[in-house]
């Protein structure tokens, strides 16, 4: 009977095992399941939103992250837009939802335009502050811009185009733009670029230097305009000015599709994994980046500054990056990271 | 009283045991079924409150619509049933806004929902805007403000079906996370209940077999015992159930049961040793008495006849042949009548006296015969036929070859309980192996002697080991041949009347 009872005993045991496992298995697969009720998600006290450009690129990502960081240092939570994303609304119309869903603080990329003014007064008006990022409209109710001026920039430029300039003949630069970035800031880089060269180029070196801005508001305009450049092959620059990143990537493959690499020489903006290899290839010279971890992060501190003492600095400058073929090296690590 | 004992003692009774095995098994199976149907139960509720979500937005796009509706009526017929409607779902749009996250948490859904909240009431300013403008007639106002709020109507839908996708999307996958873990639970489910069903199978095997065993045991024990095997090993009580107490009095019972058959048989054996003893003693009467039957045609007969010549001797004054003849009848007939029964000492000796008598007339008086018997024991009972033969030994092969100096001397006397018979001569004696031979019965008479009276000592001694039960009561002592003989007799005498 001893051995009957342990028997029994062992095969009750045995049960009670395979339930417990059973139990286990299912109580792991009920708590896989989430029901977006947002159990043990951080909570915060504030509420920043983020409109990156209308093309989201791996910039914006760069700068969410850091600025994503820094606020919830601040204990705010920062929401990403992306305008064109998901209903195919505007940057305007999500500075209104901004305004409509009564956020703490809003960041974004000026475009100068008149509309966007007006939201950024309304804003102001709800006491919504609002801080511009890389590109700034000093004449909107903004507090705060974080990023380089044009004239920061237009030298950086001006360093990297001064480079590739002939010797004793004339040198084509034309700076391209698409219409979504183009704003009174690109004009007064432009400008900068255009005094600059002046004053530093050789006696015997002249520069023909012409702007154009991609009017990029319906899809894939971008691309479509490089390649006329190209296919025309008439007046193809020596030297081309990307401003965006956008911009960049699709004159770099441009240039290998009509087989330019080496009669045009191009000075980019960010990088991006395609833009580094071309940089190391020497299909790109060099790249203007701003650093989008101090973009990132100020934007937030000039956001908590104003929320804390009712003011901020007007400007916060950010670093500079010029990425050669020297120390492409660093930003891959950095892109790796 | 004694059934209260026993019941008493009966601990762990197979009603109680079975019930308890039974209902073991039972409470494991609904424990069991209740933690799977618990699990089932969790399962669909989680189901059903993944959907939830989806069906809860859809009421608030549903209500957002009736209110966008409602505005837009009003201001297009400033109906008062318009009116009320716009209050009435503002009212419950504004409910099910209660239902929406307000806080700043690290995810989508609830920061969606937080926008939607915030929009919401934004979005209602703007309608009690335009609602109290169309109400003041202020066209110019209502018109922009009803623009600003169809636009904000337009961000709210878009946010609503940004998240009511976007809800759909993780409960699409929660519903297969959930539906797997159905499907696993249900064949796991399966597995658990055949896996219950063989356990409680088992037990209740296990613990009927534990109480059929015993049971089993006693029904073959109980078939060999019915067959008539009595040697069958005692039945061990495993349990003290009722199959315990069944045993426990069975094994009583087989065990008076042997008893009552050992006693039996001892009685049986000893009734057929007495009646073999009586069968031997009848054998030796009727072996006597043939002997009387061989030599004397018909006693009867003879000792009437010797009646009638006593009588015919005694009227022809012929006193000593009347005298002779009379001995002769009363020897006979005391013969004849004392054969089948045990006899009065004093008969007894009679008959020797008699015996003596007829031989002294026979032999002219040669024969000298002494008695020495005590006084007062001639009542005692002893068998017959006893020392009648012995004096006819002595005469017959002690004293027969010297009648002039042989003398045969009979003593009885009583010696305590016991009385010492003793008849001797001084004859022809014997050797030891002849006393052997006689005590051994081999020297039979052989019945042609035509002194005899036919029984021989052999007779004599059997006679009495039958009647006594007991050897050695005759003892023959000689000191050689020509020593005369003595033979001895010890038989027990019960102090009291006429007691043996």
């Amino acid at each position: 009977m001893k051995k009957s009872t342990l028997t029994v005993f062992f095969i009750l045991a045995g049960c009670m095992l395979f339930l417990s496992g059973i139990w286990i298995y299912f109580q792991k697969n009920l708590d896989q399941v989430d029901l977006g009720e947002g159990e043990g998600a951080s909570s915060y006290t504030k509420h920043y939103l983020m409109i990156s450009g209308e093309k989201n690129t791996l910039m914006w990502d760069s700068i969410y992250e850091s600025a994503s960081q820094a606020a919830k240092d601040a204990d705010a939570y920062l929401e990403l837009i992306e305008p064109g994303h998901d209903f195919n609304y505007t940057k305007a119309d999500y500075l209104r939802i901004g305004i409509a869903s009564q956020v703490d603080g809003i960041i974004l990329e000026a475009d100068g335009s008149s509309e966007e003014q007006e939201l950024i007064q309304e804003a102001a008006d709800a006491e919504i502050p609002v801080v511009t990022v890389m590109t700034d409209d000093s004449s909107s109710a903004r507090i705060s811009f974080v990023g380089l001026n044009s004239y920061q920039l237009g030298n950086a430029y001006t360093e990297q185009i001064l480079g590739l300039l002939k010797e004793h003949e004339t040198t084509r630069v034309l700076l391209l733009s698409n219409s979504q970035s183009k704003t009174q800031e690109t004009n007064l880089i432009y400008y900068q670029i255009k005094k600059e060269l002046e004053e530093k180029k050789k006696e015997d070196q002249t520069v023909n230097i012409s702007e154009y801005s991609i009017d990029s508001s319906s899809d894939f305009d971008t691309e479509e305009f490089v390649r006329d450049i190209f296919v025309s092959g008439e007046d193809i620059p020596d030297v081309l000015v990307c401003m965006d990143e956008v911009v960049t990537e699709c004159v770099y493959q441009a240039l290998i599709d009509y087989n330019q690499v080496g009669n045009v020489d191009i000075v980019g903006f960010y990088y991006s994994d395609v833009i580094l290899d071309a940089i190391s290839k020497g299909i790109i010279s060099s790249a203007i980046a701003l650093d989008m971890d101090e973009t990132g992060r100020y934007s937030i501190n000039a956001l908590e500054e104003f929320s804390s003492l009712g003011h901020t600095s007007n400007y916060y400058s950010v670093g500079q990056h010029v990425i050669t073929r020297s120390n492409v090296g660093i930003y891959r690590t950095e892109g790796d990271k | 009283m004694r059934e209260k004992k026993e019941s008493l003692s009966v601990q762990n009774s197979i009603q109680t045991r079975l019930s308890s095995a039974m209902v073991l098994v039972m409470v494991f199976v609904v424990c069991i079924n209740f933690f799977i149907f618990e699990q089932i139960h969790t399962g669909v509720d989680r189901i059903d409150a993944v959907f939830s979500s989806n069906a809860a937005i859809n009421d608030l796009s549903d209500t957002l619509n009736k209110l966008e509706g409602t505005v837009y009526e009003y201001l297009n017929t400033k109906g008062t049933k318009a009116l009320e409607n716009y209050y009435r779902y503002e009212q419950d749009y504004r409910e099910l806004l209660d239902g929406l996250n307000d806080r700043n948490v690290d995810s989508e859904v609830k920061m969606l929902e937080k926008n939607i909240r915030r929009m919401s009431e934004s979005y209602l300013e703007q309608t009690n805007e335009t609602v109290q403008a169309k109400r003041g007639r202020n066209i110019e106002k209502y018109k922009a403000s009803y623009e600003k709020e169809l636009q904000l109507y337009e961000y709210i839908n878009s946010y609503i079906y940004k998240l009511n996708n976007l809800r759909f999307r993780m409960n699409s996958s929660n519903y297969q996370i959930l539906l797997s873990s159905m499907d696993v639970l249900y064949r796991l489910a399966l597995v658990v209940i055949f896996i219950v069903a063989a356990v409680g199978v088992a037990i209740i095997i296990l613990v009927v077999r534990s109480m059929i065993w015993p049971l089993t045991q006693l029904s073959n024990t109980a078939h060999e015992v019915a067959m008539g095997n009595l040697n069958v090993p005692i039945l061990p009580v495993v349990r003290e159930d009722e199959v315990g107490v069944v045993t426990r009095g069975f094994n009583q019972m087989l065990d008076s049961i042997r008893l009552h058959i050992k006693q039996q048989r001892e009685s049986m054996e000893k009734q057929a040793q007495m009646k073999e003893r009586e069968l031997l003693m009848e054998t030796h009467l009727k072996e006597a008495q043939l002997k009387y039957l061989q030599a004397q045609i018909n006693p009867h007969f003879l000792f009437n006849c010797l009646n009638a010549g006593a009588q015919l001797a005694m009227l022809e004054d012929a006193e000593r042949t009347g005298v002779f003849l009379e001995k002769m009848a009363d020897f006979f007939r005391y013969n004849v009548r004392k054969m089948e029964d045990d006899a009065l000492l004093w008969e007894e000796v009679d008959a020797v006296d008699n015996y003596i008598y007829i031989l002294n007339v026979r032999f002219a008086g040669d024969i000298h015969y002494e008695k020495d018997v005590d006084e007062g024991i001639g009542d005692f009972r002893i068998p017959s036929m006893i020392l009648q033969p012995l004096v006819e030994n002595a005469v017959q092969h002690g004293i027969h070859d010297c009648m002039e100096t042989g003398k045969i001397r009979m003593s009885i006397h009583k010696d305590g309980g016991n009385l010492e018979i003793t008849v001797s001569d001084n004859g022809a004696g014997m050797t030891a192996q002849m006393i052997d031979a006689v005590m051994a019965g081999k020297a039979r008479n052989n019945g042609e002697d035509r002194y005899s009276t036919g029984i021989a000592v052999g007779n004599v001694i059997d006679r009495l080991e039958l009647y006594y039960k007991q050897k050695g009561l005759l003892t023959i002592e000689s000191d050689g041949l020509g020593k005369g003989t003595s033979v001895h007799i010890t038989l027990q005498v019960e102090s009291g009347e006429n007691g043996v």
